[in-house]
């Protein structure tokens, strides 16, 4: 008799096997959700003729490849000493596409010193960089909208050129709906909501470059970063240990702009606001695809991406003595109550 | 007595079968000072093997009559440096199948217990596949505004939609070894022998060395494998198993007139021999 796979959705707070609908409204019917599959833990796939001797064959299932959910990150997290980044800014921002083209880098080269050493969700990086592909009959490099009202998480290993004999290290980066933030920085519920933040070790906080281009956004767009930032802080969601990085996306939109002055209108004026209550606060800007030729693509990424790799983040959390870690592994260091 | 067992592991039309019947054919025959030679063919099942060889001597194109099956290859040999007793499982598999492996994210009990038992690992690559890396738009519109074109924007554009299938044959090949890694208990690094294939058309042209031809041209394979020795110990080989291109009349008429064991050749580093059991040598050797 065959036996009859039960699935399971593994996606914390999903009520679809209790007769409720699916958290992100997928159609698990037709197997496009990630997370609802049966696992060697569920024991009620096993049949129950199995005890015949039989030998017949059965499948063994592997990892997803696809994103993983903030509980799913301790399949890394229990693993290796991890680094979480928490990408903040609001749809259409560049959130995925900064996502998307490292992998798309280092299916090309090494990004200069750090090489690939693995992905556990290489599924889910290829899904994101689907537009960016001649396959998908794009004209011009383009990323899929994110859906995912919930925190997803995408797995990359580096390792430096000359430490090919260590551990690499562990990134695990998020990718979520925008339009999360843009309700968050509106409500008291909805920014609480946003407590995965609190865990990360570095927050990339993006804003939309090419909204600042235009005059008639320009103004707005700036002030709403503001919001998100003070709503943040006021609700203890950003505090004294959150090391922020803001980073203005598509610099290709600004870089021949003469009228906008990077260094007051966002390095000063955050700074001023905002220093004294964060671990850290930097400035960076972003082209990662660049439609201005006298910017490289990729403008900004390597500096980036060395900045996560190099910062110690154990001497980050030393220097703020109310922050007690019973341990240095990531699973400890990510297990929040809320999450 | 030595029991090893290999997985040949690559994508469809990668020259896994190609290479098994140039092997049969190479330890069966008469050249002297063979590293591997036939010891018996007693107590084996060898019609598959003789099936491909057939095939291969005559400089016909080797082909799998199964997709969907996979042979049990078996050979006894026999080590002529130490006189041990060596003897190779060698599952024929279909390229198809580490494709499935990538998009249904499950394997067979069988096919773990033979991850679980193997002590190395063939990776073939075929280096004229178009799937092998991905061709990405920002690298053709840097192609086409050298030659004066103008980019189009996307409206009005019919998108296709993403599948497993459109992804990179280098993506796969990491996926393959990833799962394996996730698999099985690795102590000592397992030995992976990269082969790529068809080396005779690479030789002609631009000769790089199979590590160079690697890390050109599927550079995240590459760079996986530079960073998992604790996994994954590779060494780099080209092979022609064929000798030449069978597409190629004149070629395969000059072929038919040498000794079938003189055909095959392997490029290694720095030269090329003509020993086509080295890739297996190297893996077997503690």
């Amino acid at each position: 008799m065959e036996a009859e796979i039960k699935k399971i959705c593994h996606q914390s707070g999903c009520k679809i096997l209790e007769g409720g609908s699916c958290l992100e409204s997928i159609d698990v019917t037709k197997d496009e959700c990630p997370h609802f599959y049966a696992d060697s833990q569920n024991d009620d796939v096993k049949d129950e003729n199995s005890n015949d001797q039989t030998k017949q064959s059965t499948s063994i299932k592997l990892f997803t490849g696809r994103e993983l959910s903030f509980n799913e990150t301790s399949i890394i997290t229990n693993r290796y000493d991890s680094k979480l980044i928490a990408i903040v800014g609001e749809s259409k921002s560049g959130k995925t596409t900064l996502l998307a083209e490292y992998y798309i880098n280092l299916q090309k080269q090494p990004i200069k010193e750090y090489y690939f050493a693995g992905s556990m969700t290489q599924t889910g990086f290829e899904e994101r960089c689907f537009y960016a592909t001649v396959g998908s009959k794009a004209k011009k490099p383009d990323t899929g909208r994110t859906q995912s009202r919930e925190f997803s998480f995408l797995h990359l290993a580096l390792k430096h050129k000359d430490e090919l004999d260590k551990e690499p290290t562990h990134f695990l980066i998020s990718d979520i709906w925008g339009e999360r933030f843009r309700e968050a920085k509106g409500s008291t519920a909805l920014m609480q909501e946003l407590t995965i933040l609190k865990a990360a070790d570095f927050v990339l906080f993006i804003i939309d470059g090419e909204k600042i281009a235009t005059k008639a956004t320009r103004a707005l767009t700036i002030e709403e970063a503001k919001t998100f930032i003070q709503k943040a802080l006021d609700e203890n969601i950003f505090d004294s240990n959150t090391n922020l990085k803001v980073a203005v996306s598509k610099w290709d939109f600004l870089h021949s702009d003469s009228s906008f002055d990077f260094a007051d209108k966002i390095k000063r004026v955050f700074k001023e606001r905002f220093e004294s209550r964060l671990g850290k606060i930097e400035f960076t800007k972003l082209a990662a695809r660049s439609e201005n030729a006298s910017l490289e693509a990729g403008y900004g990424l390597y500096e980036l991406l060395k900045s996560w790799k190099t910062e110690n983040i154990n001497e980050r959390i030393s220097d703020t003595p109310e922050i007690k870690q019973s341990s240095s592994r990531a699973f400890y260091k990510y297990s929040l109550p809320n999450a | 007595m030595n029991t090893n067992r290999i997985l040949f592991a690559g994508m469809y039309d990668s020259g896994k079968t190609t290479f098994i019947a140039a092997l049969w054919a190479y330890v069966n025959s008469d050249k002297k000072d063979k590293h591997l030679k036939l010891n018996t063919l007693a107590n084996s099942e060898n019609e598959y093997l003789d099936m491909i060889r057939a095939e291969w001597l005559q400089c016909k194109k080797v082909t799998r009559t199964n997709l969907n099956k996979t042979e049990n290859v078996k050979m006894n040999l026999l080590n002529e440096s130490n006189s041990e007793n060596v003897i190779l499982e060698i599952p024929d598999i279909s390229g198809e199948l580490f494709s499935n492996h990538f998009q249904t994210r499950e394997w067979t009990s069988e096919y773990d217990s033979l991850v679980n038992q193997i002590n190395g690992i063939l990776l073939f690559i075929n280096p004229n596949d178009k799937k092998n890396r991905t061709n990405f738009i920002a690298d053709s519109l840097e192609i086409e505004k050298e030659l004066g074109g103008t980019p189009e924007n996307n409206e009005n554009v019919n998108f296709a939609t993403w599948s497993e299938e459109q992804t990179s044959n280098q993506v796969k090949l990491v996926e393959t070894l990833q799962f394996i890694e996730a698999r099985k208990d690795i102590v000592t690094p397992i030995k992976v022998s990269v082969m790529v294939s068809r080396w005779d058309l690479i030789e002609e042209k631009e000769c790089p060395s199979p590590e160079k031809w690697l890390q050109t041209n599927m550079p995240l394979l590459y760079q996986y494998l530079k960073c998992n020795t604790n996994y994954f110990k590779p060494s780099y080989f080209g092979v022609s198993a064929q000798g030449c291109d069978y597409d190629n009349q004149d070629d395969v008429d000059k072929m038919l007139e040498v000794e079938p064991f003189e055909r095959p050749f392997i490029r290694l580093e720095n030269e090329v021999i003509k020993d086509l059991t080295a890739p297996i040598i190297w893996l077997t050797e503690k």
